[in-house]
């Protein structure tokens, strides 16, 4: 017992005092910083990192103990000292648990404070994330060891880390979720845990989607989320293997941030996307229309349409009808309403250029769609006065229809297509068929690249740091 | 002591080492030769209780490499093969001190050991330097003054001067001369060199995939061989396994 607990409280002080593990406090705080700064701004994104991060680093810290140290050789050489290989590795385990415990002892307080500053049930939220802190250590510092200890090589190890931050994830998964989602944020968070979607996303969302071959990515919908946790599965431990199996033993440090890199950009942003984004209606058009006469609407937000003329109005719908013009899009709210503008245009059998005034139309708008309400009703009227401002062809006019939609869908399903159809008297018609499509998507961009520098600086300080210190110990020693 | 009993471990349906006797009296220095891949790393390794035997049977001082492990462990210091310190980024003053702690060594031994070894191995004026910034040589310097920290019994060294210029071969060749006169270690040397071979053990033993085809004293091996060159040629033709002795 002497050995043992000699040699995990000499790992311990190795660990505390000599490595550079240490310094991950550095990211951590600055994280929670940024927390503080900004959790009034941005409350929602702000429980997200409390809820995401902690646990990132909590996964990571065990983890990159393991490799450091779960080398076949070191462990050779210590077996030939008088301890127990049961010893040896229950001291390795019981130091991921301690270094573990560490970091959750100091993200404690930020949690604490944090969950009394935006005025959170402390008891019941802080217990959830003490418990679940605890348990993931465990779990992830045993699996580690356990599987390090059975295999013994470099390359093995490696993988098992990887497998670590895998299994890690869907554990802080379960255990976490999201308050406002009942759970079931959680699974399509663990579902765009991937590279792959980070960087689509990123890709995916410049302003106002003006890149058409962008917006098939731009809508994250359930298709994606199928495929993402079978390559983040199989990506994650590809990675890990490949960067442990390429670098040299003396890297091993920057690979261990490497991987962990690979972790923590995806995880932000995968908090981006599911807690803090906007949901925008982003374009309205006829269905199965013939070429050249494709757009039968555009949908704007209430806010924007009363800052534009009829006029300008009619020149937005003018050019959308002819395939042109910028795309306007209403931003969804939290509870799936949104405000906006409906621009229709209609087709009349006349010519209208000599007449000064047209008659107001009763327009029906039905949803084809259950989850779709027009001011809480699955059909509504609106009596319109068309208007001839902006259209060039006189055997047009447009209608403005301001409507309250809601979509009566959880967040992250909410993307997608919805139909209505678009009931007009009989002397017009729309331009095509009387249906519309409304598409939803998610729309990250600010967010997105505020998740990013976030969590960019602290990782970069995180890699630079052991080096530059090293340095400064180095030019220290030699005068 | 050290004896084996038909000791063999198998990798994958392959003998890596095949029925190996060996009896190693008390306070000699042995010589274990043999080309890569022979088996010597693998007999090291399962004589320091590393690797455990496919069957067959081995002890240490009496103690059963299987069974009491920890027991050999408290008299042996190994030296394996692979160049460089297991923990580059510690001091050779954390390095010594780490290892000393889990020998179970008090605080005040370990420093004034530490300080012997690093000064009697050059290394005292890199104390706080972190190892990863040493030449091949003083990390193996560093290794031999883990393994003489807590004064051994038996010394298992795999190739422990491999990495050494002549001079710096020579030395620690007096070094281990050195703690067999004066401190009656029992030296199990696995190497490559015949010279070395030559300049410091009274037994030798010559491997081929994993069998004993030399087993004898020094002066056995050497006799008939005038030169040095004729002692190299017969030695190389017992590693390739081309005769038997």
């Amino acid at each position: 017992m002497g050995n043992f607990s000699q040699l995990l409280k000499k790992s311990l002080k190795l660990y505390m005092c000599t490595k550079w593990s240490y310094l991950l406090i550095i990211p951590l705080l600055g994280v929670f910083g940024f927390v503080f700064l900004l959790g009034q701004v941005w409350t929602e994104l702000t429980l997200s990192f409390v809820y995401l991060l902690a646990p990132v680093f909590l996964i990571i810290v065990p983890a990159t103990l393991i490799p450091a140290e779960k080398n076949s050789r070191f462990t050779d050489v210590t077996l030939t000292y008088p301890i127990s290989d049961r010893d040896y590795f229950f001291s390795r385990y019981l130091l991921s648990v301690i270094m573990g415990l560490f970091y959750l002892a100091i993200t404690l307080p930020f949690t604490a404070l944090y969950f009394a500053f935006v005025g959170m049930p402390l008891a019941g939220m802080f217990l959830k994330y003490f418990i679940a802190s605890i348990l993931i250590i465990l779990f992830i510092s045993g699996l580690g060891t356990m599987i390090a200890s059975v295999c013994g090589s470099r390359q093995t190890v490696s993988l098992a880390i990887s497998l670590i931050f895998v299994f890690g994830y869907i554990l802080v998964s379960l255990f976490y979720g999201f308050p406002e989602s009942k759970g079931k944020v959680v699974i399509a968070a663990f579902m765009r845990l991937s590279p792959i979607v980070s960087i689509s996303d990123y890709m995916g969302f410049p302003d106002y989607m003006a890149f058409i071959p962008f917006i098939a990515i731009c809508c994250v919908d359930r298709s994606i989320s199928l495929v993402v946790p079978i390559v983040s599965i199989l990506l994650f431990p590809l990675v890990g293997f490949l960067v442990f199996a390429y670098l040299k033993e003396k890297k091993k440090v920057i690979a261990v941030m490497l991987a962990a890199l690979s972790i923590v950009t995806p995880v932000l942003a995968t908090g981006a996307i599911d807690t803090n984004y906007k949901v925008v209606v982003g374009e309205c058009r006829g269905m199965g229309v013939p070429f050249g006469d494709i757009h039968a609407g555009v949908f704007i937000d209430s806010d924007t349409a009363s800052g534009l003329s009829d006029e300008e109005k009619g020149v937005i719908l003018e050019h959308r009808r002819k395939r042109g013009g910028k795309i306007y899009s209403a931003q969804v709210a939290e509870d799936g309403t949104i405000n906006g503008v409906l621009l229709v245009n209609l087709v009349n059998s006349e010519d209208l250029s000599n007449k000064s005034n047209i008659e107001e139309v009763e327009i029906t708008i039905k949803s084809q769609d259950d989850r779709l309400r027009f001011d809480g009703a699955a059909e509504q009227s609106y009596i319109c006065k068309p208007k001839t401002a902006g259209f060039t062809d006189c055997n047009y006019t447009w209608i403005e229809i301001p409507v309250k939609i809601k979509i009566d869908v959880p967040k992250l399903e909410i993307a997608g297509r919805y139909r209505v159809d678009i009931l007009v008297p009989d002397n017009r018609s729309l331009s095509s068929k009387p249906i519309i499509e409304l598409t939803v998507w998610y729309y990250l961009t600010d967010n997105f690249k505020h998740y990013s520098v976030a969590a960019f600086i602290p990782t970069l300080l995180v890699v630079s740091m052991p080096l530059l210190l090293r340095k400064r110990r180095y030019k220290k020693l030699y005068g | 002591m050290i004896k084996t009993e038909n000791l063999t471990k198998e990798y994958n349906g392959n003998n890596a080492v095949d029925g190996l006797n060996l009896e190693i009296a008390e306070g000699i220095t042995f010589g274990f030769l043999g080309l890569n891949g022979a088996g010597k790393t693998t007999t090291v390794r399962m004589l320091a209780t590393i690797l455990d035997p496919t069957s067959g049977k081995a002890s240490v001082y009496g103690h059963d490499i299987v069974k009491d492990r920890v027991e050999i462990r408290k008299i042996i210091g190994v030296v394996t093969e692979e160049s460089g310190v297991t923990q580059p980024d510690w001091t050779p003053l954390e390095y010594l001190e780490f290892f000393g702690a889990i020998h179970g060594m008090a605080d005040s031994l370990i420093k004034e050991r530490t300080k012997e070894l690093l000064q009697m191995l050059d290394l005292y004026e890199r104390r706080y330097d972190p190892m990863k910034t040493f030449s091949g040589g003083m990390m193996r310097r560093a290794e031999i003054a883990r393994v003489l920290l807590h004064n051994p019994k038996v010394l298992f060294l795999d190739e422990p001067t491999r990495e050494f210029d002549i001079p710096g071969k020579r030395y620690i060749w007096n070094l281990l001369q050195n703690l067999k006169h004066e401190q009656d270690v029992t030296i199990f040397l696995s190497s490559h060199d015949i010279r070395e071979i030559e300049v410091l053990c009274d037994r030798v033993c010559i491997i081929h995939k994993g069998k004993i085809v030399f087993s004898g004293d020094a002066d056995k091996l050497k006799r008939g061989k005038g030169t040095s060159d004729e002692l190299e040629e017969h030695v190389i033709k017992l590693l390739k396994g081309e005769i038997v002795e």
